[in-house]
């Protein structure tokens, strides 16, 4: 099997093979929901850091019984599975407060589902040097009660090593990204999606060694050349790449992002010559901002412009789930900016399962006619 | 009479509308709108006066531009009395803001000021502070419109937890704050005036505290204060106000008097109401007999209790900020909330309780399941959860609520 499709079938089922062979040596996985969560603290620890996506769930109605019917779908959908005993193969859970609806999935998963080891992590939701400090602190915190409940020692050696081991992630998919500045990407955008979505469901060393075969296997890949227009995907969480594809199957080709399952996510490097709680939270808090940052709002416009440049994209789509109330300010400020600047720009609206496909295939294909492609 | 489709200085409405309740309002009545009578006249001449104009949310606290000689106006405030007003103005705004693309289902206090900050019918500010709490929609607008509007912005962060640490962290902020403040305005902050703000607003809250303690006798002694503290602490008005309404209830209960002639329902209410249907309070109280005995947004934290250095004070606004109405309830964890309602649910003696969730306010929607439950299961008395919306009345009808109600209580008293 090559590595492009090693990690297409690793993408498909959270519970994938490599999880079940870490929980069968004794291993264990810890979930979390955002992209905040400093995955290199429990890596440290010898636990698996798992980004949790509740994919295949399409309906909530065990979970619609506590979150309400404006509430996030991805969060939702979390709980449903939750209850259902879907990831009962969690040994623990991270929390964090990126959102509303977040932070209430994880009262709702502590109170009504539960995992043997939860703890939550308080975000800064504005950033200056204050919420730097703070960020270290709450991490400093947080490393204390993984020693404690996994009964090990976090050093700064083993810290060290687990921050350059992700840094590794980060630098490999730098590099695949790099690959689609060109006239003919080797990948899809449902592909990288894909590739994303599997690194954060697998051992990072066994993720990084695909990235690496990967990266040499595409020098030979024939590029894509069949598309009309190469766009942008902004906005919030999206882990789907059936939802990429529509857009693909549309004739867009879908050959940057500006995502936490994305650029946002992987592209900001961790230092490792100083305080290394401290350069944890740095680069955590200063990647591209999410819309839960207070004041963000110019920030996350020059990291999509700067992407949209360097990428040479003929539009950017924006996509939100539905009732995001960050997000949905976003796209109210990013449409009147690249409005401003000339910069075409689709916003769709989205459920976390994918529907109304062909309504959204009509809409990217208009999408495309009126830029000309 | 100001309708939907006068262009006029929104300010100057205002003003004109609380002149006109005073002149109305009986004689006895009328102390209760002096204070904001006052406030309004002020903010219309703010800026005349030489003032920086500082907008910010409800969920936050005046006295340190009290302090500054700055003036800051509260838009939620404004948000609530265009509902208030004839021909319901918030809706003007509110399609104003979805016109220009804002989220629809952001919360409609959101939405009314945006919709205002487009209209252009209200003066831009000097300065935007917003507290980053209690939700997300009031996040992203604040900071939305003060880049929209190209106004310099200060967001005081608050912590996930009430901890020492936590309280520390948004002193800080407030430091940070004042330093914004003083780069922004010229103004400075000196001790004496933020000590002088801070007693007037001790005396507010003291009041406003004791007048609270009062409704926890049976029965109930006092309705709902109108002037509340999140724009008027630091002023003398506003510790006036609150000490004349303490002292009402307290004569009150020294008689074994209620606010009602006859209290057959205890009431809490733990959310927003339809504020764009003023009518509706009095109309539970008259048709059920219920007193209201606790709401969200009229029950407030008590004074600060060391005033004897700037750091001192900011560090008891900091514990005071996240104890304010809503943040109280809504910021935090499940728990924070819970079991402040399981607290006031047997400390008021209450029979029922009214969740009237805003539509816009997801994660109080996300636990209203968990707090009828916790509330059914530990106190025993039943929980009312109405879909609606605090301003928009073309949400759900004012009497689609009302015939709700009637049910629950026809329910309740059966």
């Amino acid at each position: 099997m090559t590595a492009l499709e090693e990690l297409m079938e690793l993408s498909r089922e959270p519970y994938n093979p490599l999880v079940k062979d870490w929980k069968e040596k004794g291993g264990k996985v810890i979930g979390f929901v955002c992209s905040y969560v400093p995955e290199e603290i429990l890596h440290a620890a010898g636990l698996l850091p798992f980004r949790i996506t509740p994919t295949g769930c399409t309906t909530t109605l065990e979970a619609d019984a506590y979150f309400s019917r404006i509430n996030c779908t991805f969060c939702r959908a979390c709980l449903q599975m939750a209850l259902e005993g879907k990831f009962g193969f969690l040994d623990g859970l991270v929390g964090i407060n990126p959102c509303d609806h977040i932070r209430r999935l994880w009262d709702l998963w502590r109170l009504k589902a539960g995992l043997p080891f939860m703890k939550i992590l308080s975000l800064p939701h504005r950033v200056h040097e204050g919420a730097v400090e703070w960020y270290k602190g709450e991490i400093q915190i947080f490393k204390g009660e993984v020693e404690k409940a996994f009964d090990t020692q976090i050093n700064e050696d083993s810290l060290g090593k687990s921050i350059e081991i992700f840094n590794t992630s980060r630098e490999w998919i730098r590099k695949l990204y790099d690959l689609r500045t060109k006239e003919n990407p080797p990948l899809s955008g449902n592909e990288v999606t894909r590739i994303i979505v599997a690194l954060l469901h697998i051992p990072r060393e066994e993720g990084n060694k695909l990235l690496e075969r990967l990266l040499n296997e595409l020098e030979n890949r024939k590029g894509i050349s069949d598309y009309r227009a190469r766009l942008m995907v902004a906005g919030g969480a999206c882990d789907d790449p059936e939802f990429i594809e529509v857009i693909e199957k549309a004739g867009g080709l879908v050959v940057t992002d500006s995502l936490c399952f994305g650029s946002r996510y992987f592209f900001e490097r961790v230092k490792t010559d100083d305080d290394l709680l401290r350069s944890l939270s740095m680069a955590y808090l200063n990647r591209p901002f999410c819309a839960g940052m207070a004041g963000g709002e110019r920030n996350r416009l020059n990291f999509n412009l700067e992407m949209a440049q360097r990428f040479s994209v003929n539009g950017i789509v924006f996509q939100k789930i539905r009732w995001c109330d960050l997000w949905g300010g976003e796209a109210f400020y990013l449409g009147e900016k690249l409005k401003e600047l000339g910069i075409p720009y689709l916003s769709l609206e989205r459920e976390y399962w994918l529907s109304g496909q062909e309504q959204m295939k009509t809409r990217v294909q208009a999408f495309l006619e009126m830029i000309g492609k | 009479m100001t309708t939907a489709d006068q262009k006029s200085n929104i300010l100057e409405i205002i003003a004109k509308a609380y002149v006109n309740w005073f002149n109305a309002a009986k004689p006895e009545n009328k102390w209760t709108l002096e204070p904001a009578v006052k406030y309004f006249e002020e903010a219309v001449k703010a800026r005349e006066m030489g003032k920086p104009v500082v907008w910010g949310s409800f969920v936050s606290q005046p006295e340190i531009f009290w302090a500054m000689d700055m003036f800051p106006l509260t838009m939620e405030n404004f948000s609530f009395l265009l509902a208030l007003l004839p021909g319901n103005m918030g809706h003007k705004y509110i399609d104003i803001a979805e016109r220009h693309h804002m989220a629809d289902h952001l919360c409609s206090y959101n939405k009314t000021m945006m919709g205002l900050a487009f209209s252009g019918d209200i003066p831009k500010p000097d300065i935007i502070v917003h507290p980053l709490q209690p939700c997300d929609s009031g996040r992203i607008t604040y900071s939305n419109m003060a880049e929209i509007l190209g106004v310099p912005a200060f967001a005081i962060d608050i912590p996930l937890l009430r901890t020492e640490r936590g309280y520390s962290y948004v002193a800080d902020e407030f430091e940070r704050m004042v330093s914004f403040l003083e780069e922004h305005t010229g103004r400075k902050l000196t001790y004496e005036k933020l000590k002088e703000a801070m007693e007037w607003s001790n005396r507010a809250y003291a009041y406003y505290f004791k007048a609270d303690e009062l409704k926890k006798n049976v029965p109930c002694p006092l309705g709902e204060a109108f002037i509340p503290p999140f724009y008027m602490a630091g002023r003398v008005e506003c510790a006036e106000y609150a000490e004349r309404l303490y002292g009402i209830g307290q004569a009150k209960v020294e008689k074994g008097e209620g606010f009602l002639r006859e209290e057959k329902i205890r009431l809490g209410w733990f959310s927003t109401g339809a504020y764009f249907d003023m009518g509706m309070q009095p109309w539970i109280r008259k048709e059920f007999g219920a007193s209201i005995v606790h709401t969200m947004l009229g029950s407030y934290p008590g004074p600060i209790e060391d005033i004897s250095t700037t750091r001192k004070i900011f560090e008891g606004l900091a514990r005071q900020l996240l104890e304010l109405p809503m943040a109280r309830e809504t910021g935090g964890l499940a728990e924070g909330w819970m079991e402040y309602a399981i607290r006031i649910c047997r400390e008021y003696k209450l029979d029922a309780v009214f969740l009237t969730l805003n539509m816009g306010c997801k994660n109080a929607w996300a636990l209203a399941k968990l707090l009828k439950d916790e509330i059914a299961d530990r106190v025993g008395i039943p929980t009312l959860i109405l879909e609606m919306d605090a301003l928009d009345s073309r949400v759900v009808s004012s009497e689609s609520i009302r015939s709700a109600i009637t049910n629950f209580f026809n329910t309740i008293l059966a």
